[in-house]
């Protein structure tokens, strides 16, 4: 995991941005816009709030950029602001990790056993199925799945506890998996 | 929890952040960015004064600029009275030049001044210079007390504009050097003084230098007080958006 990194290197580029540089800001936006982008639409799930997130994160983080303190890499401190921004973006479309207890296979076995048999795994198929999952569903599965977070630092940034990241995580995927399987009958 | 899922998006991760934000996204942070640019960080608030320095250079100028062109202007335009007085210098000078001049053509002017400075009788501190020349008229006697009087509120704002050497050398520098133009002029008129035998005039000069001292010391520190007042503003502003 890059959050564990045990010495982060002084970044030339945020370096450059805290001495002023203006040139600065827009390399770091090139660098990771579309990474950030991506990460946020995965969650909220509609390209108009992706954007906002991303401007209101960018913003952010560059006002902040003097407080940077290299606890982490200068990307994962933008994800995690982005990851942030993006679940609020989702809480306010009233949308709650709760409503996911209440969804059609709630019902389902808490084991570790995915019939991952015939499906053939396609970029664009598991994208497509990723958008139809539930948003607590989508958001828990995305952390772990494509931000690579643990479930303990996933449990942190949603404020749950860490027995919930797991089932949640485990029902997000056999839905996931079905949805697979449905693109694949179709 | 790793299955054949995972290890598949381990292996096609990047090829999962295909989608681009519109790329007029970037203009609206820059320009949110130059909106907010004061409170950004301390950094930049200290580049503020810069900007500010920027700024009121011209108006300083300005201030100089009329004030020196009014000096030039009374120096040049008086040159047929002193001109005689210049030829005059070689005699010796008479203690009582300032008697005897009945004729004078700025009559007026002179005795406003001297019913100006005639209120100011009770803070009499006559400088040193007074004590020294037993020849003075009570005229003159009258316009020593008025330029110790401004000599002093020359000084007092100096020390005022002191203050700012630590924070704002740089504008420090501009300014000092400003009223040190006007000072230098005063300087010359002082050691015209003692060889001129219209001593009058050379002394109304050397007030009317010292009021555009006070004139120009007093526009400085506003424009001090102005640059002070909106680093506090930009200071509070940075502090309540934390």
């Amino acid at each position: 995991m890059l959050e564990l990194t045990a010495l982060i290197q002084r970044d030339e580029l945020v370096e450059r941005c805290r001495k002023g540089d203006p040139r600065g800001f827009s390399e770091l936006y090139e660098k990771y816009s579309k990474a950030m982008y991506n990460t946020s639409l995965r969650i909220v799930n509609n390209s108009g709030d992706a954007e906002d997130v991303l401007q209101e994160s960018f913003c952010d983080a560059f006002a902040a950029i003097g407080s940077f303190a290299y606890k982490s890499t200068f990307g994962a401190w933008l994800k995690r602001i982005v990851i942030n921004k993006s679940i609020n973006a989702l809480r306010k479309r009233k949308m709650t990790i709760i409503d996911m207890e209440k969804t059609t296979i709630g019902h389902l076995a808490d084991e570790e056993t995915y019939d991952e048999s015939g499906i053939g795994l396609k970029v664009e198929e598991i994208k497509k199925a990723v958008k139809e999952l539930p948003n607590g569903y989508r958001t828990v599965l995305t952390l772990h799945l494509f931000e690579g977070y643990d479930q303990e630092e996933i449990a942190e940034i949603l404020q749950v506890s860490h027995v919930t990241v797991r089932t949640q995580y485990m029902r997000a995927k056999q839905k996931l998996l079905q949805n697979l399987k449905k693109e694949g009958l179709s | 929890m790793s299955s054949e899922l995972e290890k598949f998006v381990n292996d096609h991760r990047d090829e999962f952040d295909d989608e681009v934000p519109a790329p007029a996204l970037w203009n609206k942070i820059r320009d949110r960015m130059d909106s907010v640019e004061g409170k950004k960080d301390m950094k930049q608030v200290s580049r503020v004064p810069f900007l500010y320095i920027k700024r009121w250079l011209p108006a300083a100028a300005a201030v100089v600029l009329v004030c020196g062109s009014g000096i030039l202007y009374y120096i040049l335009h008086h040159p047929k009275q002193e001109l005689p007085v210049a030829i005059n210098h070689h005699q010796p000078t008479a203690p009582d030049t300032g008697k005897q001049r009945p004729d004078s053509p700025r009559e007026d002017g002179t005795a406003g001044q001297t019913e100006l400075s005639q209120t100011r009788t009770d803070q009499i501190k006559k400088s040193g210079e007074a004590k020294s020349e037993p020849s003075l008229t009570p005229e003159e006697a009258d316009y020593n007390e008025e330029m110790y009087h401004y000599t002093r509120l020359v000084e007092i704002k100096q020390n005022e504009l002191k203050s700012l050497q630590k924070d704002e050398p740089l504008l420090y520098k501009q300014f000092s050097g400003d009223v040190n133009r006007l000072d230098s002029v005063y300087h010359l008129l002082k050691t015209q003084l003692p060889k001129n035998s219209n001593r009058e005039q050379v002394i109304e000069a050397m007030i009317s230098n010292l009021q555009l001292q006070i004139g120009l010391l007093n526009k400085q520190l506003d424009i001090i007080k102005q640059i002070k007042h909106s680093k506090k503003s930009a200071y509070e502003k940075a502090y309540k958006s934390v």
